[in-house]
């Protein structure tokens, strides 16, 4: 992705207000949600930081869990696979659900199914498979891609999925949100009548037991995880906590830096396939350990983003996020986490731009409940990723630096800005400056200069006051 | 493709992994309960249950064991049921029998099954479970699959009742994991935290998307 791919991307998301607007309120709501939730808790700084501690020490010993997971699972029943590409993941997967001659495949909610376009290579060798969060059914209904990790429809309105649902349904025309999601449940409870895979994330893999947490609302986690007679549970290799009892740090925390639940609706815990005396459940479990080069990440400067436990919490505080929405980013993880882990994972060149998709200003890391450090990571990032500066951005930070240095020169400048012809928007700001202002106004606003200075009015009498 | 966890590949990554472990790594927390409890001893369990369940939209009847029959009847009559799905465990907490409940549902023109077949999965209007647990702290309720329940039974049909034998109530979310690792792991625990919902069209609420759209915990004061 260019800087100039990027740029009109956002150009194109501001001028889409009601789509920004619907983030915006979307968003703000849920920081709001979050914190009222977060102040539920005696103490949750502190366990911010014991999650913290639990992520970066399952980190920092990362083989050894991984090797006592794969063991419990093994022990559990379940059969686990490795593919250190998303090519190699979408291959294990196709080769189980064709050996298992699999037909028709149900997804839960997976930010990692995303990462690696598993429906794609599904439908390649014959099986449909069906979004069954609603979010992601309606995106799929329209072929689109989700724009924030938890709420993936944020950037639609009832009527264009009420349009959406007649075209692709068949079914009557209707607005309603409780009508619009039961004729969703009609249409999916067929679906998971006949289905025989299960396709879900993982929210946490707990190493000593072998145990997968799988966390919804709908109830397509456990739907997904009850119906199918093959169940594959897809999970990158950071996922892992040490123990069972490391798991309620975490699930009190993640929802309500979500969506500002105490819990969400359903949260889900399966330790292998059905046993003997199960009645219902999938016969077979398969987990596939995804690397997709976040082991490259380990022992380096950026290990930290691998703490990340997809809250969306850092998204929803982010005034860049609200502003441009998750498609300008162009990457399945948007917002500030995003333009880490994109960059990281995907190749830095193609998205060196996005680290500069940041005012820097902190709310990210303030929200995080697993503390990462995002301003400090996506400076570092500017630094190693960026093309070097364009000569024109070198000499007006030279001028800049000039003028700074001397009060003549300051003052001179300040005068020459009041009188510089600019464009101004209502507000009185300037949207367009001319000649070489022009490359510095074309992505931030500019506000003019006062009529007076502070020394002017300093020197009149303000002194005096 | 050589695609298992004993492949090269994999004891290739474990390899990487341990050589770039850092010289000071994270310790693991010992003795996090403490910080994580949020709710210590509850004087009265099934009334501080009862307050955090109703707040996540979960309806409470607190009841003794000789009224669950009755009740359950009176709930699916008043739901208009045609077919309940009772897990032998629940079955196994009532005073009735199981022909004298499948009598008394059936004079309210419901059926009663406790280990349907596929269709009748799926025609359930009403699944009633035991659970091993209730959370005071999140109003939640731990249901466990194994012998006498299947996962199935609080997930499909439109109405979950779950009976709470006030003696299984604990305070916070570490008691219930306590419990659980007190025994062998069952193949799927879930925390039920009120009525299946979804806000993803314009953030309105809207409750039963794929799981119930009612839950309501019948607490037996007296089990």
């Amino acid at each position: 992705m260019s800087s100039r791919a990027f740029r009109q991307r956002v150009s194109a998301a501001i001028a889409d207000l009601p789509v920004i607007q619907a983030v915006h309120e979307a968003t703000v709501r849920k920081v709001e949600q979050r914190r009222d939730a977060m102040a539920e808790l005696r103490n949750s700084e502190e366990l911010r930081s014991l999650a913290a501690q639990i992520k970066q020490h399952t980190l920092d010993h990362l083989a050894d869990h991984l090797r006592q997971f794969v063991a419990a699972v093994e022990a559990a029943g379940g059969v686990v696979h490795f593919a250190p590409s998303p090519a190699d993941a979408r291959a294990v997967i196709c080769d189980i659900a064709a050996r298992e001659r699999c037909r028709l495949a149900v997804k839960g909610k997976s930010m990692t199914s995303e990462e690696i376009h598993l429906n794609d290579a599904l439908a390649a060798i014959g099986i449909r498979t069906v979004e069954t969060d609603l979010g992601e059914f309606i995106v799929q209904l329209d072929h689109d891609a989700p724009s924030h990790i938890v709420t993936p429809i944020i950037h639609k309105n009832r009527r264009q999925i009420a349009a959406s649902m007649r075209r692709e349904l068949g079914c009557e025309y209707t607005e309603d949100p409780t009508e619009l999601t039961k004729i969703a449940r009609r249409y999916l409870r067929d679906v998971f009548r006949r289905c025989d895979l299960g396709i879900t994330g993982v929210n946490f893999g707990i190493a000593e037991s072998g145990t997968l947490c799988i966390c919804t609302n709908e109830g397509n986690g456990r739907m997904t995880t009850t119906r199918p007679r093959v169940h594959v549970a897809l999970m990158g290799i950071e996922k892992l906590i040490p123990r069972l009892a490391d798991l309620p740090v975490f699930l009190k925390l993640l929802a309500r830096s979500s969506t500002g639940q105490p819990l969400t609706v359903y949260t889900t815990m399966i330790t292998g396939p059905r046993r003997g005396s199960d009645r219902d459940g999938p016969q077979q479990l398969h987990v596939v350990l995804l690397d997709a080069e976040r082991s490259a990440l380990l022992g380096g400067p950026y290990a930290e983003v691998l703490r990340c436990i997809r809250c969306g919490a850092c998204l929803n505080a982010c005034p860049v996020y609200r502003n441009i929405g998750g498609h300008a980013y162009a990457s399945v993880y948007p917002g500030p986490i995003g333009s880490l882990v994109t960059p990281l994972l995907h190749g830095r060149g193609a998205h060196s731009d996005l680290p500069r998709a940041s005012s820097l200003c902190g709310a990210c890391e303030a929200a995080c409940p697993v503390r990462i450090n995002i301003p400090e990571l996506l400076i570092r990032l500017r630094n190693d990723t960026g093309e070097a500066n364009s000569w024109s951005k070198r000499l007006g930070m030279r001028v800049w630096r000039w003028l700074m240095l001397s009060q003549n020169r300051y003052a001179w400048a300040q005068r020459m800005m009041r009188i510089a012809p600019a464009k101004r928007d209502g507000d009185g700001w300037t949207i367009a400056g001319r000649g070489p202002l022009a490359a510095w106004t074309g992505s931030r606003d500019l506000p003019p200069a006062p009529p007076k200075s502070f020394r002017d009015l300093w020197r009149e009498g303000l002194r005096d006051e | 493709m050589n695609s298992g966890a004993h492949s090269t590949e994999f004891a290739a990554l474990l390899d990487r992994l341990s050589r770039r472990a850092p010289l000071a790594p994270t310790p693991l927390p010992d003795e996090t309960a403490a910080i994580i409890r949020q709710v210590d001893e509850c004087a009265d369990a099934p009334r501080e249950f009862e307050v955090s369940a109703r707040r996540a939209g979960v309806e409470v009847v607190r009841l003794s064991s000789d009224e669950l029959c009755g009740v359950l009847v009176d709930l699916a009559k008043s739901m208009l049921a045609s077919s309940a799905w009772i897990s032998p465990n629940a079955l196994s907490l009532l005073e009735a029998g199981r022909q004298d409940l499948a009598n008394s549902l059936a004079t309210a023109g419901c059926t009663l099954g406790t280990m349907p077949e596929d269709h009748a999965r799926f025609a359930a209007d009403l699944g009633v479970t035991l659970v091993r647990a209730a959370i005071v702290e999140t109003g939640s309720l731990l249901v466990e699959a194994g012998a006498g329940e299947e996962r199935g039974t609080s997930l499909i049909p439109a109405v979950h009742a779950a009976i709470v034998p006030a003696s299984r109530i604990v305070p916070d979310l570490v008691d219930a994991f306590d419990l659980i690792a007190s025994r062998p792991l069952a193949s799927a625990l879930t925390l039920i935290t009120g009525p299946s919902k979804t806000a993803d069209i314009e953030g309105v609420l809207v409750t039963g998307v794929h799981g119930p759209g009612r839950v309501i915990a019948l607490i037996v004061l007296d089990a």
